[in-house]
């Protein structure tokens, strides 16, 4: 197991060696000049080159790149081109509402998504079944961006039952800021809740043929056992590792949702700093979303291998 | 009747039967008829240019009705004539992105895995560094630094997915290279490049169509997601992300301006996912979900 872990980290570090140059070069090469940007187009040329010894841009690319790196990682990821703050100032006000986004959202996934799997394959080929995958179907083919002003239309609008946007932080109302990331939740969930259905479902279904379930069957334990204690402990292994692997599509869907919804997360941080250019805080978030996404796959993983006794990863 | 004439005899007569098969799902049938019907609104969309951007400013935010069927826009255009523009930047995702991706992807996982040596590492390094970024924010990072418009945005969609080709093709080429044939016309001297594409690529076409098909649907959705949040296609130019999200500011005056693009969308990527279904169950290759 120590192997293992050892030679998961080693692999993470040399992608994020990679992803780190790759995300460097990428906004490096942005055509137009950033002191523009930043002094507008009035300033003089003294005033520019100035800037540009600043920040750094008159040296070579690899110096550059090299400042760039040690800075990030003694926890400097730069200054906003535009408010002149600290990138990990800006980031750490907006990081929490993504990650509470996140989390609400992966959670009732996985409480809606698990049971649904598992009522499905239990009741193969039933109505309930067909409708379960019908809606699972749906809910894959629904863009983030399409059920968002749906639900808003619906619940917001028609029915009043939620607001249609804004965010009110957890510490000043819990439970006003709970009513404003239901619909949020739902949009960011709603696709991730499809996958882990369709997973749950699968996997019971194969696990529900197994040999050990005639066998826990024939010894006359209840149906409810078998099913949830026998088969669904092994069904659950896969749906680990699938859900694991939605986190990078969460994040994904965060960055629309948090725009149709105006809340204040690190998704509508990025675009908002596309639009007005605003580089550092355009690269300190791309990477810290990187960095979580290559972070919680390496749990995934680690959780796997710790639950389940029959992988051997020190033998490879 | 010489060998091969019966070989290609016999597998026109497979080829024949898998298309009966695929024909007789009502998937399949589904999703055929959306891209027919996408196919023709971007045909007919050349015609419609002025109807697209015309104002009819005695008419904004029309509901559903007569002189604008599916009603009218803030600015007082017709919906259903953007909906049919908005079926070209579509047509441009699956055909020009997805297909660059195909090509590309599928070139460089025959490569790297055939070669194998620093070629391999190499392509799957880069694919590892790519592959790490959630997709959408590999797309929105690229479309940040090219700037936001349709042309960068069908680039950003094409190197978001080359390396999901590239990774499949790969890991299949890694079991197909040490096939007898494989060692056989190796050994008899075929050329390389001769050998991946007469020995190899055919083996992995079952996989790669469905495989398309899902990256397809992703391709749309991202499109979408790009043009709604204002990074893709450009106004006044037509395109279903674009006119949801304008749609999203006049909910309460007219649901049907983000409700018939955002239709259109879900159509689209519904056709794709049935029909990777469908082409699952009858080539019965990896299961990709």
């Amino acid at each position: 197991m120590t192997g293992f872990i050892l030679r998961r980290v080693v692999q993470l570090v040399i992608v994020l060696a990679i992803v780190s140059v790759a995300l460097f070069l990428l906004l490096r090469l942005l055509p137009g000049d950033p002191t523009t940007t930043i002094l507008g187009t009035e300033a003089t040329h003294e005033q520019r080159e100035i800037l540009r010894a600043e920040l750094g841009l008159d040296q070579p690319l690899i110096v550059q790149f090299g400042q760039w790196i040690l800075s990030v990682f003694n926890g400097d990821l730069g200054e906003s081109w535009i408010t002149g703050e600290p990138v990990s100032a800006v980031m750490s006000d907006r990081l929490p509402v993504t990650v509470q986004l996140g989390v609400m959202s992966l959670l009732g996934a996985l409480l809606i998504g698990v049971p649904a799997g598992v009522l499905a394959a239990v009741r193969r080929r039933s109505t309930l079944d067909t409708a379960l995958t019908g809606a699972g179907v749906f809910f894959l083919a629904i863009p983030n961006f399409f059920l968002g002003p749906l639900l808003v239309l619906l619940f917001a609008l028609s029915l009043g039952w939620a607001p249609p946007s804004g965010f009110v932080n957890f510490t000043d109302d819990p439970i006003a800021n709970l009513i404003h990331m239901v619909l949020p939740a739902v949009t960011v969930g709603s696709m991730v809740v499809a996958v882990v259905m369709r997973q749950a479902r699968g996997a019971m279904l194969d696990s529900l043929g197994g040999d050990y379930i005639r066998t826990a069957k024939a010894t006359g334990l209840s149906r409810g056992r078998v099913v949830m204690v026998y088969a669904l402990r092994n069904a659950l292994l896969p749906v680990i590792t699938v859900t694991g692997l939605q986190v990078g599509a969460l994040l994904s869907g965060t960055i629309v949702t948090e725009t149709i919804f105006t809340l204040p997360g690190m998704g509508s941080l990025i675009v908002n700093s596309i639009f007005s250019r605003d580089l550092p805080v355009v690269q300190g978030a791309v990477l810290l979303i990187v960095v979580a996404v290559l972070l919680i796959n390496l749990v995934t993983d680690l959780i796997y291998a710790w639950l389940d006794p029959r992988i051997v990863y020190d033998a490879a | 009747m010489t060998l091969i004439q019966l070989t290609t005899s016999s597998s026109r007569k497979i080829a024949a039967r898998l298309l009966r098969m695929l024909l007789r799902d009502w998937r399949v049938v589904f999703a055929l008829t959306v891209f027919v019907a996408i196919g023709c609104a971007a045909l007919v969309s050349p015609f419609i240019t002025d109807t697209m951007t015309a104002t009819d400013t005695g008419r904004l935010l029309r509901g559903p009705g007569p002189g604008h069927l599916l009603g009218t826009d803030n600015l007082g255009r017709d919906i259903g004539a953007r909906l049919v523009g908005g079926a070209v930047v579509t047509v441009q995702v699956v055909a020009i992105a997805v297909g660059a991706a195909l090509v590309v992807g599928t070139v460089l996982g025959l490569l790297a895995g055939y070669l194998g040596g620093w070629v391999d590492a190499v392509v799957m390094r880069t694919v590892d560094g790519l592959i790490a970024f959630p997709l959408l924010v590999l797309a929105l990072t690229i479309v940040a630094a090219l700037g936001p418009g349709v042309n960068n945005a069908l680039i950003a969609i094409a190197v978001v997915i080359t390396p999901q080709f590239a990774r499949l093709v790969r890991g299949e080429v890694l079991s197909l290279r040490t096939r007898d044939w494989v060692a056989a016309a190796r050994i008899v001297g075929v050329p390389t490049p001769v050998l991946l594409y007469r020995h190899v690529l055919p083996h992995l076409a079952g996989t790669l169509l469905v495989f398309t098909a899902l990256q397809a649907s992703t391709a749309v959705v991202a499109e979408g997601a790009l043009s709604f949040l204002g990074l893709g296609v450009q106004a006044p130019d037509p395109s279903w992300g674009a006119m949801v999200a304008s749609g999203t500011n006049y909910l309460s005056s007219n649901w049907a301006l983000s409700v018939f693009p955002g239709l259109a969308l879900f159509l689209t990527i519904a056709a794709f996912n049935l029909l990777a279904d469908a082409l699952r169950d009858v080539f019965d290759t990896h299961r990709t979900n």
